[in-house]
């Protein structure tokens, strides 16, 4: 990028591309302010979605959680067509990828069951153990059964 | 006072976070996923300067505002993976469906023969759903949100590990099936997990790990109550 006019005539905050067109480009701080801005309006749009998850939830008397409800929607409304998912990008990307942050703040909350742990550490610790390794087993041992030629799920398109 | 202290809970959490972020790009393991190597950093700071769980709540508070919309942004990876799951539709479903109630039902029945303390049963048992949607699960269940939250973990960290060893030695070889059953029980650590094996794996473990909620939290409210 030429910031400055040049020799042969460049103006300022353009460039010569490849082919000799001359292109105006934004400063970077316009760029990185644009960026910001959308992800703010993706933002604000997932925040609504979720608000209307809650509202159906709390309305419609749903034993379900608001923001499933919300995740349903956004997946009801991109598998229609209505909405498509560029539209969420990069805001929601940038979102998910940084989910486990959310859960530092609320795992701290664990220091008030130190007592718990204490006592019944142990027998959690099976539990959680026990049924995973269930779990796992039958969810792989089902699927591969199921899937096809003998369990070898080949990779088709 | 209040917000000096709700500033110093913020900054502690993202500098734990980053700090994570940060080893976990150069050691790669289980043990350096940002809750499991953050939340004793952050607990470890409260600790030494006196404060309590009290004491942090308005900071917490600000930070899990996103929480929400950032569950109803894993639609677009479930969007995004929607072939994988249509192509083998009903191997995938079926080892989604006996997954999610075996570890339900496993939980449940093992926390009641330990005869463990009653806010522990209503929260064990929806430990494989992805944390998000757990939390929110747990007012439904009458758990506890933060057991919820460290049993979600505790469960990611025990699939991950645990789970490709498992699977390696009872023959479960199919990439599909072994997406899935990460996916299914261990949420969102046992996709990074997934996808770390392959790309199939990965996509696989995505959706699951989104069905096994969906599947977990219409199920939960009813067999929850009849096994505690």
């Amino acid at each position: 990028m030429v910031t400055e006019r040049t020799a042969n005539g460049v103006e300022h905050g353009s460039q010569v591309r490849p082919d000799g067109r001359c292109v105006r480009v934004r400063s970077a701080p316009a760029i990185a302010l644009t960026k910001m801005l959308v992800i703010a309006l993706q933002w604000t749009a997932l925040v609504m979605i979720n608000w209307l998850g809650y509202s159906a939830a709390s309305a419609l008397h749903l034993p379900l959680p608001g923001n499933l409800i919300g995740m349903l929607l956004l997946l009801a409304l991109l598998s229609t067509g209505a909405v498509p998912a560029r539209w969420f990008k990069p805001g929601a990307p940038l979102l998910t990828r940084h989910l486990a942050f959310f859960f530092v703040p609320i795992t701290v909350g664990l220091m008030r069951f130190g007592g718990l742990f204490a006592r019944s550490g142990a027998a959690i610790l099976v539990t959680l153990v026990v049924s995973a390794a269930v779990g796992i087993f039958a969810s792989g041992f089902t699927s591969q059964a199921l899937g096809r030629q003998g369990g070898r799920a080949e990779v088709t398109t | 006072m209040k917000p000096l202290l709700t500033a110093f809970g913020i900054a502690v959490t993202l500098a734990a976070y980053a700090l994570s972020r940060v080893v976990a790009s150069r050691y790669r393991s289980p043990l350096t996923t940002p809750v499991f190597f953050s939340t004793p950093i952050v607990i470890g700071a409260l600790l030494l300067s006196g404060l309590t769980v009290e004491d942090y709540r308005p900071a917490k508070d600000v930070m899990v505002f996103l929480l929400g919309p950032a569950t109803v942004a894993l639609a677009i990876p479930l969007y995004d993976n929607r072939r994988t799951l249509l192509s083998n539709g009903i191997a995938a479903v079926a080892g989604l469906i006996t997954g999610s109630l075996t570890t339900l039902v496993a939980a449940l029945l093992l926390a009641k023969l330990f005869a463990l303390p009653q806010i522990v049963r209503a929260s064990i048992g929806v430990k494989s759903v992805t944390a998000p949607i757990a939390v929110e699960l747990a007012r439904i269940v009458h758990g506890d949100a933060t057991l919820v939250a460290g049993f979600v973990i505790a469960t990611g960290l025990i699939g991950a590990m645990l789970g490709p060893w498992l699977m390696d030695r009872s023959g479960i070889r199919s990439p599909l099936a072994r997406g899935l059953a990460l996916g299914t029980i261990s949420h969102g650590q046992g996709t990074a997990q997934a996808v770390s094996e392959g790309e199939l794996q990965g996509a696989a473990a995505g959706i699951a790990m989104g069905l096994a909620a969906v599947l977990t939290s219409l199920v939960a409210p009813v067999v929850v109550p009849l096994l505690l």
